[in-house]
């Protein structure tokens, strides 16, 4: 009798992938061996066995919102949309909303007005923007950053009441999704902040000051949220007290932008 | 000083008026005030016509400036609008108008609508909807209804025995609200927010840095929410309230003299310098909500 | 690509709200409702159409994910890098062609989403115990012998990252060695002399 068929080879055998002869030899053998005959018949079952395996899984959450959240770059909620068109703001100022809201495909830079300045932020530049159009813009920035849309869900633990919402992720995970909502957040920062530069004579020295201090308030409680968010990433906690820290942000800068505007 | 003009109804011509002025309401519901600074009184009585008083401040204007200044009330659907012009023939397109005090007396269902830069308002006995947005200058709104929204940069905000939707939102200044039900929204930067003798059944005040002060009923089924980042919360609950109350603060203290054997427990999530307190406890039924949420703050619950 | 061509039905805004709708099933023949094949998605998805990508996420997500799983083992890491993989197909989609089906691509995009993660990040072994329940893997046909799936799931689930890898390739989806040599950018030897000794690991832990 030939010798035993080493394992390798019998695997082989089994999927068809040894040369005629070779194969030849590994058939005459196995018609005499009841052992091999015997392996190759577990090796056939386990292989039998996984092809069967089940091949589609869920995740324990709706993975979209935060795929879309990558993938635009920014949201704008439908309800914005829709209040844009119906506002009557100028067809130019509703692409600007739509374009700011849109689905961008690559690095998602837009055109139509939006500029880049040296710091590679987008801003809104040389247009004369008015007052609707800029609330819209303001509306639908707090709008996006702070009802449903994904990163925001994540961040304010939308996801259960008490308790974290997912066993603790790892830090470079949820550091990866806050770098995508910065993205977004950062440079609606930036233009409301801009928006308010160039209108904050009309505020007056005063209210200028109270604005600047608050935002420092904000901004320390912000920075306070985010080095406690990094000594420990699992807690809803701070991340909810983070995303409201943010949201306290957009807001304030919305209010003045609107004052700005209101009394302009 | 000033003369008063009794005038007819509107159509939708503006009118230039200087003085002391009473339009019939007919078929107007609201009340629109632009003004960039002044201070404004609203109160209301059962005739079915607006007065409107205006009167510049002694001392702060010139005699010249004051003849310049105007204000005019227009009609537009079921609005009544009253704006402050600028000066007139002044050559000096970028200065604003001095300050024009009004004081307007409203049928008592009116809404009321007043937007301004620096500007008092008062506004007393109201029955509408009252909204009034300003950057500088106190408000203050007794006894109102309906959707109550009031919002300032830097002026203190202070509602009293009013009833309804009540929304106030400062960055700087104080929100007081007292003796008023409905639902209670306030929110502030660095300002404070203070609630008191209150009966509604939804609550909620939030700040960044300045202290919060609840002292009210807890009603059944409600839900009373309290966020800061930095300040410090005073709540005082009634004893015999059914709720669930839920705290917590990362960097705070949590202080309670409260009956119902609250259950404090301290989570170190293994990180220095972060401590995580919470305090759970139900009484009654639970039905009710109170949740307390601060980074730095401290938490006081105390009895009513 | 130009942005400012786009409509504003197009921008999918509201994914999923029924904003701007994109319909996804054919009402148009006689009573009848037909589904919008992959592939017409596909194509409405390369203009910029995020609906019809979400519908193609929906349609996929099931089985990219559980190709995650069953190649990284914690459904952490496998939920993050299901994410990149749609993302990454979105960012890809321009370069398909439709010289295979789109599945087969999207599953080869996965697969090297998952090496590629795995090379750069230099993926250390979770500290923690196996944490992905193979309940979680939907049931698939007839099931006889439940017990034997779930210690098979368990076996593969015990073997070394580089093993398990090659092996689900190969057993489960089905994948030639050629192609999976190419993706993992070794030798077709390698490549045979691991699943081997995969299989082998995972007959001996079965039998044990």
């Amino acid at each position: 009798m030939t010798p035993h068929v080493d394992d390798g080879l019998l695997q082989d055998f089994q999927e068809g992938l040894l040369p005629p002869e070779v194969e030849e030899e590994v058939r005459r053998h196995l018609a005499e061996c009841s052992q091999c005959r015997s392996e190759l018949e577990t090796l056939a079952d386990l292989l039998d066995a996984m092809a069967e395996l089940p091949q589609e899984a869920q995740p324990s959450r709706d993975l979209w919102p935060q795929v879309a959240w990558r993938i635009t770059g920014a949201q704008a909620s439908a309800g914005e949309q829709a209040s844009a068109e119906d506002a009557g703001a100028g067809g130019a100022e509703v692409d600007q909303v739509a374009e700011w809201g849109g689905v961008s495909r690559g690095d998602g830079v837009g055109g139509g007005g939006l500029a880049e300045d040296r710091f590679g932020a987008r801003r809104l530049r040389g247009r004369r923007i008015d007052l609707s159009a800029w609330q819209l813009l303001a509306a639908s920035l707090v709008v996006a950053l702070v009802s449903g849309a994904s990163v925001w869900a994540f961040l304010s633990g939308r996801g259960g009441e008490e308790g974290p919402m997912t066993v603790a992720a790892p830090w470079t995970a949820q550091q990866a999704v806050l770098d995508q909502a910065y993205g977004g957040y950062d440079e609606a920062v930036a233009d409301l902040e801009s928006a308010l530069e160039q209108g904050r004579h009309v505020l007056g020295p005063e209210t200028v000051l109270v604005l600047e201090e608050n935002l420092a308030i904000i901004d320390r409680a912000i920075q306070e949220a985010r080095e406690a968010l990094a000594l420990d990433p699992g807690s809803a906690v701070v991340r909810r007290i983070l995303a409201e820290n943010l949201r306290w942000k957009v807001s304030l800068l919305r209010h003045a932008v609107s004052a700005v505007y209101t009394n302009t | 000083m000033l003369t008063g003009i009794l005038i007819g109804a509107l159509t939708a011509a503006a009118l230039i008026q200087q003085a002391d002025t009473l339009v019939q309401a007919d078929g107007a519901t609201r009340l629109h005030l632009q003004l960039q600074r002044g201070e404004v009184v609203v109160r209301t009585w059962d005739r079915d016509a607006v007065q409107v008083r205006a009167t510049y401040p002694p001392g702060r204007t010139s005699q010249i400036e004051r003849s310049g200044r105007t204000f005019q009330i227009e009609r537009s659907g079921r609005t009544l609008a009253v704006r402050v012009d600028a000066q007139r023939g002044r050559g000096s397109g970028g200065s604003s108008p001095g300050p024009v005090d009004f004081e307007f007396t409203v049928p008592r269902g009116f809404d009321v609508d007043v937007e301004g830069m620096a500007v008092g308002v008062d506004i007393q006995g109201t029955e509408g909807n009252v909204e009034v947005t300003t950057v500088q200058g106190a408000i203050q709104v007794r006894g109102g209804r309906g959707n109550i929204s009031l919002g300032s940069v830097s002026g203190r905000i202070t509602v009293e025995e009013a009833r309804g939707n009540i929304r106030t939102t400062t960055v700087a200044g104080a929100i007081t609200v007292s003796g008023s039900s409905g639902e209670v929204y306030g929110e502030t930067v660095g300002g404070s927010i203070t609630l008191t003798d209150i009966r509604s059944r939804s609550v909620e005040a939030r700040t960044v840095s300045g202290p919060l002060r609840y002292d009210g009923a807890i009603e059944d089924g409600g839900r009373y929410t309290f966020g800061t980042h930095a300040g410090d919360v005073w709540l005082r609950l009634p004893e015999d309230m059914n709720a669930r109350v839920s705290a917590v603060t990362l960097a705070g203290e949590i202080k309670v003299d409260f009956s119902g054997a609250p259950d404090t427990t301290v989570r170190t999530p293994g990180m220095p310098g972060l401590r995580e307190k919470r305090l759970t406890f139900e009484t009654g039924d639970g039905s009710a909500r109170v949740s307390v949420e601060t980074f730095a703050g401290t938490l006081h619950i105390l009895r009513r | 690509m130009a942005s400012g061509s786009k409509s504003v039905e197009s921008k999918g805004t509201s994914f999923g709200d029924g904003m701007g709708a994109v319909p996804l099933a054919d009402t148009s023949s006689a009573g009848q409702r037909e589904e919008i094949s992959t592939e017409a998605l596909v194509e409405r998805a390369r203009k910029g159409d995020a609906q019809a990508f979400e519908a193609i996420y929906r349609r996929s997500v099931g089985r990219i994910y559980a190709l995650c799983l069953r190649m990284v083992r914690d459904s952490q890491s496998a939920e993050e890098l299901t994410q990149d993989v749609f993302v990454r197909a979105w960012q890809r989609l321009e370069s398909f062609r439709g010289e295979s089906r789109f599945t087969t691509w999207l599953h080869r995009l996965a697969v090297n989403v998952v090496l590629q993660e795995g090379r750069s990040k230099g993926r250390r072994e979770s500290r923690e115990e196996v944490t992905a329940d193979p309940e979680v893997y939907g049931r698939r046909g007839r099931e006889e012998t439940p017990g034997l799936r779930l210690d098979l799931e368990r076996a593969i689930a015990a073997l070394p990252e580089g093993a398990r890898t090659v092996v689900v390739l190969r057993d489960v989806y089905g994948y030639k060695y050629d192609e999976i040599a190419e993706m993992q950018g070794v030798a077709l030897g390698t490549v045979k002399a691991q699943i081997h000794r995969a299989r082998r690991m995972i007959r001996e832990r079965l039998e044990s």
